[in-house]
């Protein structure tokens, strides 16, 4: 990530593995497993009202 | 989770699958034409959220302009303490024209997009950016000219987190319950996240409630309080989905 290379603190997220649709013209909706991106979209949700009201 | 609880729930699968949809419909977000007309259509989505600020942040590559698309929710109390989010909002394809890149990134700009919307209906101490970067498929020039100006700004950054490609699983590869075989692929996906990387980084990963359901969360080793500090919120959650998303795909 840009951000580590001038020393922030930086996290990512993402899937395990890269899945075999990566980079190719099948990277289609129907491949996208929603319950699970739902998942993550609350996940990140919550970390993101965590750090906008932490003291 | 507690107080929070609400506004967690009321992010909406249907909101994510509509962004999903018409950031597919662009077809390939590559060239120049296109990745603005996305820069367009992201910075029109946004001003929807009427407490937010937005603006474009230009940069120049290849004799062109491109637009690094930039939302803020500025901290009630503690306006000069930043956090960042961000997703990029191009995509690529091997061997065709056609790159819809719907996990990637299409799934990381959806969400952040959906947890703006949620954002700007509670409030926030501390200061929020939402940046939504060109040309990450084309040596993160996007995020490159961003933080290049981000000490300029004379901003006090807590903390960046990007969120890239989170919409796919394969579980039938990952679970695999005796623990020597979970060292084995541990270890794998060290050596393959370091093969993507190409530098030093530590990794962690949580499957909620569904062990088969892994997220990885990572960071460099320098970084590693400020990622244990993510991991711990996202790996204590209780998130509920059931009622919502309908059959899985993928």
């Amino acid at each position: 990530m840009s951000f580590w290379e001038k020393g922030y603190n930086a996290a990512f997220t993402t899937s395990f593995y890269r899945n075999p649709f990566q980079h190719t013209a099948d990277d289609s909706i129907e491949k996208v497993n929603r319950e699970f991106l739902l998942r993550v979209a609350r996940a990140i949700m919550l970390t993101t009202l965590v750090l906008a009201n932490e003291p | 989770m507690g107080a929070f609880k609400y506004s967690v729930n009321t992010v909406s699968s249907k909101n994510i699958l509509n962004t999903l949809s018409d950031l597919t419909a662009f077809k390939n977000r590559y060239t120049w034409e296109k990745q603005n007309e996305v820069a367009e259509y992201l910075y029109h989505k946004l001003k929807e959220y009427h407490s937010l600020d937005m603006f474009y942040e230009s940069y120049e590559a290849d004799n062109r302009q491109w637009k690094n698309v930039i939302g803020r929710y500025t901290g009630s109390q503690h306006p000069e303490k930043v956090y960042i989010f961000c997703a990029h909002y191009d995509s690529i394809s091997s061997g065709s024209t056609l790159a819809p890149g719907a996990n990637d990134n299409a799934t990381g700009v959806a969400v952040l997009l959906e947890v703006a919307r949620v954002l700007s209906e509670t409030s926030s101490t501390n200061t929020i950016e939402f940046v939504f970067f060109s040309n990450e498929e084309q040596d993160h020039k996007g995020s490159k000219a961003y933080v290049e100006k981000l000490r300029a700004r004379g901003l006090n950054i807590e903390g960046a987190i990007n969120v890239d490609a989170i919409g796919y699983t394969n579980p039938s590869v990952f679970f695999v319950p005796p623990e020597v075989k979970k060292r084995n692929w541990a270890y794998r996906v060290f050596y393959l996240l370091n093969q993507v990387i190409k530098r030093p980084i530590l990794y962690f990963q949580t499957g909620f409630k569904n062990p088969n359901e892994i997220l990885v969360l990572g960071g460099r080793p320098k970084n590693r309080a400020f990622v244990e500090r993510i991991y711990s919120t996202i790996n204590t959650s209780e998130i509920d989905t059931e009622k919502e998303v309908g059959p899985q795909c993928g």
